[in-house]
């Protein structure tokens, strides 16, 4: 983050002078001490036997007495995505687990064209059992597709008794082809196909770096995203097989779990960035007004869709908000009272409901409103916030 | 053979144990259970058979992400249809790369038309693959199946006494099920061995023995051939000849095999180029027929090459039009039949006396076994005697004057149910797997709208509403009309007797269109063709709990359904 402030300039070279200001600024909201991008070291590895038989790797990090916050990557991430966090929870005294999606970092391939909804559930509700102690709840988080997968296990046994409280980030259930903005490209009726044809691509990425690198910063990542979190996103996108990569794109593309929202009947948290042009805040929005005990929906400016990766603190602070309230051992260790007051605990304060916040969600206009709803964004939004999320309300 | 077969079954299950571990051993343990459905569990769908419809229903449900569902198989393995038959010979009339789902792609293909035993194979791992035997109940039978109009859910009752609820039931349980024995007079004082090509004994050595072969339909085409150099003497029941064509089968060569995997597109293109070709056909079949003749002059020829007795030739040449009954495929069937162990009898089995045959011509044939290649119960579907409706009465009533159905899937009176490979969708050339990935569109709508309409409104509290939706007698009515217009110019209808035709001589078979069409036709759900069903808010709960004293919701009609569609539209907006 304080790489990104600093050095604005090093966004991507197609932001325009506006979104640059705003990034900077939503850079110095978050400012803090740079957090470390290489994988953290984890006390325990083990190996989890989904229901069809793959192995999954998961890694569990801190102490294993500190409560449990459990963290599941997105598409063509791996548990690496999750490092910044991880270090900050475990600095507040949280152990996490944190796996591998099948196909993804070190787990099982299986077989990529069976992928369904039903395997990212079943292979979380494995990961729930083996990985936490017997009867422990814990605090759930998924970032995009990790997000559906705990959508897809609303219901389940082990998600209903394990999971306290849940945090989806960059979540869309639904439509996402439809929805994106990916590719800049003015008629729907041609950047729709196109971008289902990138989500379902097996194609090899572009030889060039650089190339995937931009590409990746504009379509994933926010103007304000800086070079170790863009630098972190292009080798986890590369390390993914592309067969693995077209296999779960192919999933995504026919994604509708919108009637599963409903069932997901734990305090959740939801976080989107309104400069996500993958899951445009209007998922964020949708979801928060399905859920049946939404305790905050977070809007953040000018970040993207790897909200983990831009603003791993906040993030940070939003699970142990959750770990706070929900799980039966609040957080006492070093440092966890210290720790001065950020988006999360701001957002703590309980704001209007969300259903009625988003009710007008196809209305820009009244982002700002909403956005004082959250103190620690005020300084963020600006009255050029991307409204581009907003026109595409079908 | 068999116990060629049990051997690899049992290799097959160790492996399965040593690769899957823990889950493994628990689901055998379920399994083990007297039929594995324990009392009073609740299930969102519950799907019925466990052949290429029951697990394609089962993927595309994951798929949806639904994972709330169980398969209900009767025997103690996947497959239906692929599984019981294990006649000598049996194989698939359709090109195997046609007939597999588009979404397991099977690159590995063995021959252009592989047989039983691979179909087989593909259909096991297609459940290992796709993650599906967590769902499966093996040897559970279902025996009954009722709707409870005041919780709006099915109850299903197995043979095993086993009880479950489902709040939709998918019927997956196939035409090509349950054999179909004629009742001949005197069988029973039969001293010699007696099956079914579906039920065939490899115990039971055919070599040297006198067999009777009772009817010439796909089945017994393929088991003639095969069976005819090994026994004594081969007696044929034919009542009506049937029209054959050549198979063009060969081995698929391990160079198309590598390419197919290595290079996906080419098995695809090869199968749009299998589908297209049998896409073409349909106008032929179904429009006009008369263009038929040139084909009919082939399948003549092909006929003549082989047997060279003009006896013979005459019995063997059929009276009607081509395609009228169903076109069977081979090209050892006429070579066997001119061989000199083989007598074909040009009429039907009248009698059995003691251990000799009588035909209706009043020829004679004493035998020592009798193989029935009689064909199965399709336009009578015994599960049909299985289900009862809202008013009580089973499908079978409702269906006494044939099968009628709304887009070949829903039937009126029956919420919340459909039948894969329902009435009016068979095929007489292509793959019946695109028939039953279309109907998997249908059901997967039909959840989606069920999902819809339930969803809380502002009056409900936050909680879901039990739904059903019940396809409207007009819209059913107005659809089989449709149906049996175009059917009236096909070739079915011209004029013969053949399975399609049930006891009225009504068509309710045959799909008579492409099945491009089909997959249109059941793309989606049309609210305006059902009625919705509600149980009132606060009512019942998600798992029918007591105290639902639900009621229909207010009368069938417009009112109800201008709500639906509001609320539907609600939901798509939103």
């Amino acid at each position: 983050m304080a790489a990104a402030a600093a050095a604005p300039g090093a966004g991507p070279a197609s932001t325009s002078a506006p979104r640059t200001a705003i990034g900077s600024a939503a850079g110095l909201a978050a400012g803090g001490a740079v957090p470390g991008y290489a994988p953290p070291r984890p006390t325990r590895e083990l190996t989890v036997r989904s229901a069809d038989g793959i192995r999954l790797f998961a890694e569990v990090y801190g102490d294993e007495a500190d409560p449990a916050v459990v963290l599941v990557h997105g598409w063509t991430c791996s548990t690496a995505f999750w490092a910044p966090v991880v270090r900050e929870l475990t600095a507040h005294g949280l152990r996490v687990v944190a796996y591998d999606q099948r196909g993804h970092g070190r787990s099982g391939t299986g077989t990529p064209y069976a992928y369904s909804p039903a395997v990212l559930a079943d292979d979380l509700c494995a990961v729930l059992d083996a990985a936490l102690h017997p009867g422990e709840r814990a605090v759930v988080g998924g970032h995009s597709m990790g997000a559906a997968t705990l959508v897809a296990a609303a219901g389940r046994r082990q998600l209903t008794e394990r999971g306290a409280a849940l945090l989806l980030c960059g979540a869309g259930v639904r439509s996402l082809a439809a929805r994106a903005r990916v590719l800049p490209l003015r008629s729907p009726r041609i950047r729709i196909p196109a971008q289902r044809l990138v989500l379902r691509s097996r194609a090899p990425l572009p030889p060039a770096a650089r190339l995937t690198r931009r590409a990746l910063a504009r379509g994933a990542m926010g103007p304000a995203a800086g070079r170790e979190q863009i630098d972190l996103a292009a080798r986890l996108v590369r390390a993914c097989p592309r067969w693995v990569r077209a296999g779960w794109g192919a999933v995504l593309d026919e994604l509708d779990l919108a009637a599963k929202v409903p069932h997901l009947t734990m305090p959740t948290a939801v976080v989107a960035g309104t400069a996500d042009l993958l899951t445009p805040p209007v998922h964020a929005r949708e979801i928060a007004r399905a859920l049946p005990d939404c305790r905050d929906l977070h809007e953040w400016r000018g970040i993207g869709h790897m909200t983990p990766l831009e603003r791993p603190e906040a993030v940070a602070d939003v699970l142990r908000g959750l770990a706070r309230d929900h799980l039966p051992h609040p957080d006492t260790r070093n440092g966890g009272r210290t720790v001065p007051a950020t988006a999360a605990d701001g957002a703590a304060v309980p704001a209007q409901h969300p259903a009625e916040a988003a009710q007008d969600w196809a209305d820009p206009a009244r982002e700002p409103a909403q956005a004082a709803q959250h103190p620690a964004e005020v300084r963020a939004a600006g009255p050029t916030a991307e409204t581009a999320d907003g026109e595409e309300t079908l | 053979m068999a116990a060629e077969r049990e051997r690899e079954r049992a290799s097959e299950d160790q492996r399965y144990e040593h690769e899957d571990g823990r889950g493994r051993t628990e689901q055998r343990s379920r399994a083990q259970q007297p039929d594995g459905v324990g009392g009073g569990e609740h299930v969102r769908v519950a799907v019925i058979g466990s052949g290429f419809g029951g697990l394609g229903a089962a993927v595309r449900l994951r798929r949806a992400g639904v994972t709330d569902f169980v398969v209900l198989e009767r025997r103690d393995a996947v497959g239906g249809t692929w599984h019981d038959n294990t006649y000598p010979g049996c194989a698939c009339d359709v090109p195997s790369h046609l007939y597999s789902f588009s979404f397991a792609p099977n690159p590995e293909w063995p021959r252009n038309f592989s047989g039983q035993e691979h179909i087989r194979r593909y259909l096991e791992r297609v459940a290992d693959t796709f993650g599906l035997r967590p769902h499966i109940r093996f040897n559970c039978e279902v025996e009954l199946m009722s709707w409870d109009p005041e919780e709006l859910h099915w109850t299903l009752t197995t043979a095993g006494g086993g009880r479950l609820t489902a709040d939709f039931v998918v019927s997956a349980t196939g035409p090509l099920s349950d054999a179909k024995i004629p009742d001949i007079p005197g069988l029973e004082g039969f001293q010699g061995k007696v099956f079914h090509t579906s039920r065939w004994d490899h115990d039971f050595d055919l070599r040297g023995k006198r067999v009777a072969v009772i009817g010439t339909g796909a089945s017994s085409i393929q088991v003639v051939p095969a069976i005819q150099p090994e026994v004594g003497k081969l007696t044929l029941f034919q009542r009506t000849p049937a029209w054959v064509m050549p198979r063009a089968d060969r081995k698929i060569t391990g160079l198309e095999r590598w390419l197919h995997t290595k290079v996906p597109a080419t098995r695809a293109l090869r199968r749009r180029v299998l589908w297209t070709v049998r896409e073409l056909q349909v106008s032929a079949f179904a429009k006009h027929p008369d263009l038929l003749g040139t084909v009919e002059r082939l399948a003549s020829a092909h006929m003549k090459r082989a047997v060279k007795d003009p006896e013979l030739r005459r019995k063997l040449t059929p009276d009607y039009r081509i395609g009228c009954k169903r076109i069977l495929l081979s090209n050892d069937y006429y070579p066997a039949l001119a061989q000199p162990n083989v007598e074909l009898v040009d009429s039907g089995l009248r009698e059995v006396r003691g251990n000799t045959l009588v035909a209706s011509d009043g020829s004679e044939a004493e035998v020592d076994a009798i193989v029935f290649g009689t064909g199965f119960h399709v336009t009578d579907m015994p599960i049909a005697q299985r289900v009862k409706g809202a008013d009580g009465r089973t499908l079978a009533e409702h269906w006494s004057d044939g099968m009628q159905a709304l887009r070949g899937s829903t039937a009126s009176g029956f919420p919340n149910f459909m039948t894969i490979i329902g009435p009016n969708t068979g095929l007489g050339n292509s793959s019946m797997i695109l028939i039953i990935e279309a109907q998997l569109n249908y059901m997967v709508d039909f959840l989606r709208k069920l999902d819809i309409l339930g969803a809380p409104g502002p009056a409900d509290g936050g909680r879901a509403r039990k739904v059903a939706l019940e396809p409207r007698p007009e819209a059913v009515r107005a659809w089989n009309a449709y149906v049996q217009d175009r059917m009236s110019r096909s070739v079915w209808n011209s004029g013969c007797d053949s399975w399609y035709l049930d006891a009225n001589g009504r068509n309710t078979t045959v799909w008579p269109g492409t099945t491009g069409e089909f997959r249109n036709v059941t793309r989606e759900l049309r609210l305006e063709e059902y009625e919705v069903r509600r149980a009132p808010a606060g009512g019942t709960d998600g798992t029918g709990g007591p105290g639902g004293s639900a009621a229909r919701s207010a009368a069938p009609g417009r009112a109800g359904r201008a709500t639906a569609t509001a609320s539907f539209l609600a939901g798509e907006d939103g």
